[in-house]
């Protein structure tokens, strides 16, 4: 971590006489097991095995993690290179999966003593069967954290018989409580003190040395692994020459630099991507010391990888020049698949799952199960304890994940110069009273900078507004939605507005503090560059630290004056070749303060009392007749919003039409125990989305909607509501010619007589009482709207009710009903409908099983040559009423398919899975949906062809679902 | 007859000895002592010199003998030395640094002739307390 120099460094860093050398440590890696290739592929895609023989040294000696070059020749990587994802076997060596590298039948393989970043894949077989890294099942990873370990690269210099170091893994940590313990291994050299977190390590002799440090917290275990570079007089670094000096940038995330090396020895060693470590020998006067914040590492300038490379050819004397990254653009490069965690309030059972979930979980399984980062460099995480329903940053590169899930708090990781990862609540934006614990590395005199220091002042304000909002969470809890406005309603005079969203919240106090205090630091008065002149690397940019300045008036032409603290922002290193002497432009911004904020308002609502006396009851405008579309044409259009629901609750994509659709969930405002009972959901032409909640039969129900995909849903109605507490709600159905219009059924479940149960009519501002009518208490039923009236399907009265058909006016007047009785066991059953032009097609899940078509005068005709699976969406017709998909009732439920109507089904199972028991239509006779279990697929020719897989991440954020709904909206 | 000058090498510190008590002695240089490479202005108007104390040592002429024997401080293009040298002021202190061997050698007869050794990197190592 960053501290306060002490006097003593101050005084150095002010001597006269500072010069350095500089080296760069380029890494050789050790080859550890050789081999080669012991079998034929018939794929080279998603390799993860690989059977070898021809071994040249022990098996057991491979570790986890480390790198495998694969080539056409002994010691060759130029087939690839893959990482060795768990221990081997005496003839097989276990990859993490790739698809790039070149495998052939005797390829060599050399495995080598190097810990790079790789991702680490996760791999979905099915809804219940998820692996990490391949085959690595979910057991307690997620409750018995691995810890993270903390310890740093050195580079030594051997004078005299041997060097020594203290080694210091005491700032490892874990999100798991419990004792921690410590065991340091090395690849060479001497370890005292090895089962403590300060070891002392040994060498007598130059070379490479692997330290690995295993961080124990009960059952959680993770390894870290860096290297010791030892150099005496007879075996030299490189002698660098700088090409870019090393940058670093808070807002790029990290440090990179570039160099020049022209002794041509030991150059061809230099392999692509090699871990390099630019260090130096440092002088202030008469005195060798190197100083910077890392005990141990003081000499070390930039660690990074090797990324570019241009080769300077000419007679007399050659050179190669390098580009180096710090580790945040090599995480920058990993694309990932997409990631989603979710809270649970119990020990989670997936990889999906973690209790408590906070930003810092979610971003310790991407650094340790989604990537090999906190393996092999120190990563610091935020230490806020906020709590998230869910944490989903989508696919593309895991920095970009991590910057994502870390926005949600503020936070945003960088990296210091020694490779070290902080991801951190940018320090402008916490709390003045809370500031006290970043530390003031120096203060700067005049005595410290050379040339002239730039002061930038910016008198106008950049933002003129800061709309804020947020949520707290609490494990079990709904959620809490905060809004906040700096510097209140009205903007400040200059400058454009900025939305700030989906952050973490602890109350509204926290949120209006934020707001005020990110238009403080955005509407800063003042930026600085300070030209350091010395050559002083205890300042970073990052972890959080102030220097302090002072810049008095007279020593400016415009009088301006400052005395604060600044927040380095980039920093620059200089190097004078002539001189030898390394200095640094820091660039910073001056500590930020709030502004004013105040409470925002919550959308759509005003501030003011906006409410009119009710209207006068108007008469109903006539129904319109139900338009269909024209007949259908081919549509090449996928679909693009699809809402569904399941087991795991409501959940939306808006880019269906992709390879890999991305869902959400939105479940915000449901009850956790409805969540995982929907029975029905429908849309509604204003795009509010309704849902019933209720088990298939003898439940209470209850109705939420919510104006739209990713809204809040709003507890509508519940059966406990009505009937003095007895009622329970059997059915829901929506009205496609009306903007939003909804009806639903309630029934007393404490008597069966008639006049049991009414008929309700509304939409999203309320509903009114329509007639009321006979029901069996609690088995579903179905409600439609079809040619300006709603027709209900239930089952009339008692264990051994009838199916009935009952026919309500648009406002809910009962009209007529009848039997639709037309076979023996179709009494007491769920009943399901769909309007088709010219008649109702109803289905239900009795043990009779075929299909009617009821007419408007509710005549029922019996068709029996097909039976439904007894669901709410197992048969879906196109528009034209000709073109449906439909489950069949059986054990596999396959998939059949009429093109007249229903007059004739076949089988398509050969060509559709089976499996799809929630079908929905996409409005010509072409395209349907196909869900069931967890898997979601389109047709686009009505299953004339194998469907399309649409699945997506719904896996990964719903691992478990069981999919009762699909509809599709546009 | 050169009581009065204290130029030293070695390749260790305790191991310097006087120029003129080398084996094949070596008369004292003419030297160039520079305190540093260079300077930078601070905010205050001061300088700070930077980069490390630079000195040469020139020689008029060298035997074969004497260069031979100043060579094997340096054996190639340069070495990590100690010297005792002459300050601006006239003073003599102990340096670690560098020697540098020089590109070109005029050579005349038996001799080398304008001979310029040039230590750069020079830190400087304080005299011990009594």
């Amino acid at each position: 971590m960053a501290r306060p120099m002490t006097e003593g460094e101050l005084e150095k860093v002010r001597r006269d006489n500072q010069f350095s050398k500089l080296f760069i440590a380029i890494h050789n890696p050790a080859v550890v097991f050789s081999c080669r290739v012991n079998q034929t592929f018939d794929s080279l895609d998603k390799v993860v095995e690989v059977l070898y023989n021809g071994a040249t040294g022990d098996y057991e000696d491979i570790l986890p993690g480390m790198t495998a070059w694969i080539g056409s020749s002994a010691g060759a990587w130029d087939y690839g290179q893959v990482r060795v994802r768990k221990s081997a076997t005496s003839d097989t060596l276990f990859v993490g999966e790739n698809s790039d590298v070149k495998w052939a039948d005797e390829a060599y393989i050399t495995v080598v003593d190097e810990f790079g970043i790789w991702p680490k894949h996760p791999r979905v077989v099915s809804a219940d069967e998820v692996y990490m890294d391949y085959d690595v099942a979910y057991d307690d990873q997620h409750t018995a954290f691995a810890p993270v370990p903390i310890l740093e690269h050195q580079c030594l210099w051997l004078t005299g018989a041997s060097v020594s170091t203290q080694l210091d893994a005491g700032d490892s940590w874990c999100l798991a409580d419990g004792e921690m313990s410590f065991l340091w291994t090395a690849s060479g050299g001497t370890l005292i003190d090895e089962d403590t977190s300060t070891p002392i390590f040994e060498a007598t002799a130059a070379g490479v040395y692997r330290i690995s440090c295993t961080v124990t917290v009960g059952d959680g275990v993770q390894t870290g692994h860096r290297y010791i570079f030892v150099y005496d007089s007879e075996n030299m670094p490189f002698l660098a020459t700088l090409r870019n000096t090393p940058s670093g940038s808070y807002e790029r995330g990290g440090w990179d630099g570039g160099f020049t090396i022209t002794d041509p020895v030991g150059l061809s060693i230099v392999r692509d991507r090699a871990l390099c470590i630019l260090f130096s020998m440092d002088f202030y006067g008469s005195d060798k010391v190197s100083l910077g914040p890392v005990a141990g590492s003081e000499n070390i300038i930039h660690v990074g990888w090797l990324a570019g490379e241009s080769l300077n050819i000419n007679p007399v004397r050659g050179n190669a020049s390098f580009e180096v990254w710090g580790p945040h653009q090599w995480i920058s490069t990993l694309e990932e698949f997409i990631d989603g965690l979710e809270d649970t309030p119990a020990d989670p059972t997936a990889w999906t799952q973690i209790k408590n979930l906070t930003v810092d979980k979610c971003l310790w399984h991407l650094i340790t199960w989604r990537s090999t980062v906190s393996q092999m460099m120190s990563c610091y995480l935020s230490g806020d304890s906020r709590q998230a329903l869910a944490l989903q940053s989508g696919e593309g590169d895991q920095w970009s994940q991590i910057t994502r899930n870390a926005a949600a708090i503020a936070a945003k990781p960088c990296c210091d110069r020694y490779g070290r990862m902080f991801v951190e609540v940018n320090q402008q934006l916490i709390p003045e009273d809370e500031r006290s614990s970043i530390p003031v590395v120096m203060s700067i005199t005049k005595k410290d900078w050379t040339g002239s220091v730039n002061v930038i002042r910016n008198p106008t304000s950049r933002i003129s507004q800061i709309v804020l909002s947020g949520v707290h969470y609490e494990t079990g809890t709904e959620g809490t939605a905060y809004f906040a406005l700096a510097p209140g309603h009205v903007f400040k005079r200059y400058g454009s507005t900025t939305s700030v969203e989906r952050l973490l919240l602890n109350d509204q106090a926290q949120a209006n503090s934020i707001a005020g205090l990110m238009l403080g630091w955005q509407n800063r008065t003042y930026d600085f560059d300070f030209p350091i002149a010395a050559n002083n690397r205890m300042v970073d940019i990052c972890p959080q630290q102030y220097v302090a300045a002072t810049i008095a008036p007279e020593d400016n032409p415009r009088g301006v004056s400052f005395d604060g603290r600044v927040v380095i922002r980039e920093i620059t290193l200089d190097w004078k070749e002539k001189e030898s002497f390394m200095s640094a432009v820091w660039t910073g911004e001056e500590e930020a303060f709030p502004e004013n904020s105040t409470v925002g308002d919550v959308p759509g609502v005003d501030e003011w009392d906006s409410s009119v006396p009710p209207l006068p009851k108007l008469p109903s405008l006539p129904s319109l007749p139900v338009l269909y579309p024209p007949p259908n044409m081919p549509n090449s259009n996928q679909p693009k919003v699809v809402v569904g629901c399941g087991s795991a609750g409501v959940f939306y994509t808006r880019d269906f039409d992709s390879d890999s659709p991305t869902w959400y969930l939105m479940n915000n405002g449901i009850d956790t125990a409805d969540r995982a009972k929907i029975y029905k959901i429908i849309v509604t032409p204003s795009g509010s989305i309704w849902i019933l909640c209720r088990a298939a039969f003898y439940d209470v129900g209850t109705i939420y909607y919510c104006s739209g995909l990713g809204g809040t849903w709003v507890k509508y109605a519940s059966g406990a509501d009505f009937h003095s507490g007895h009622g329970c709600i059997e059915a829901i159905g929506y009205d496609p010619t009306s903007t939003e219009r909804i009806a639903f059924l309630t029934t007393n479940t404490s008597e069966n007589n008639d006049h049991n149960s009414i008929f309700h009519y509304g939409n999203s501002g309320g509903y009114s009482n329509g007639s009321a009518m006979g029901s069996n208490h609690d088995a579903p039923a179905d409600i439609i709207f079809w040619n300006g009236n709603w027709y209900l399907a239930h089952s009339l009265w008692g264990v051994f009710a009838t199916p009935w058909v009952t026919k309500f006016s648009a406002s809910g007047t009962y009209i007529d009903s009848a039997s639709i009785n037309t076979d023996v066991g179709q009494d007491f059953a769920a009943r399901f409908m769909l309007p088709l032009p010219s008649f109702i097609f109803e289905w239900d899940g009795s043990g009779a099983g075929g299909w009617n078509e009821i007419s408007s005068a509710i005549v029922a005709t019996r068709f029996t040559d097909l039976s439904f699976d007894p669901s709410i969406q197992s048969v879906s017709f196109s528009p034209s009423g000709n073109v449906a998909l439909a489950a069949k009732a059986s054990v596999s439920i396959e998939t059949y398919k009429t093109t007249d109507g229903g007059a004739s089904w076949s089988d398509i199972a050969s060509v559709v899975p089976a499996g799809a028991n929630v079908i929905e239509n996409c409005r010509d006779d072409f395209r349907f949906i196909l869900g069931g279990g967890a898997t979601i697929k389109l047709t686009m020719d009505a299953g004339a062809t194998a469907p399309i897989n649409k699945v997506g991440n719904l896996s990964l954020i719903a691992p478990l679902i069981d999919i009762t709904g699909i509809r599709y909206i546009s | 007859m050169y009581e009065n000058y204290e130029y030293k090498i070695g390749t260790t510190l305790e191991g310097m000895t006087l120029l003129t008590e080398l084996t094949t002695p070596l008369k004292p240089p003419a030297a160039a002592f520079t305190p540093s490479v260079g300077s930078i202005t601070l905010g205050d108007g001061t300088e700070r010199a930077i980069g490390s104390a630079l000195t040469a040592w020139h020689w008029g002429f060298l035997t074969s003998n004497q260069r031979d024997q100043l060579k094997e401080f340096c054996p190639g293009k340069s070495a990590e030395v100690y010297i005792r040298t002459i300050l601006a002021d006239g003073t003599y202190a102990n340096y670690s640094c560098v020697m540098v061997w020089p590109q070109n050698e005029n050579r005349q007869a038996t001799r080398v002739v304008d001979i310029t050794v040039d230590f750069r990197q020079m830190v400087l190592i304080p005299p011990e307390e009594p």
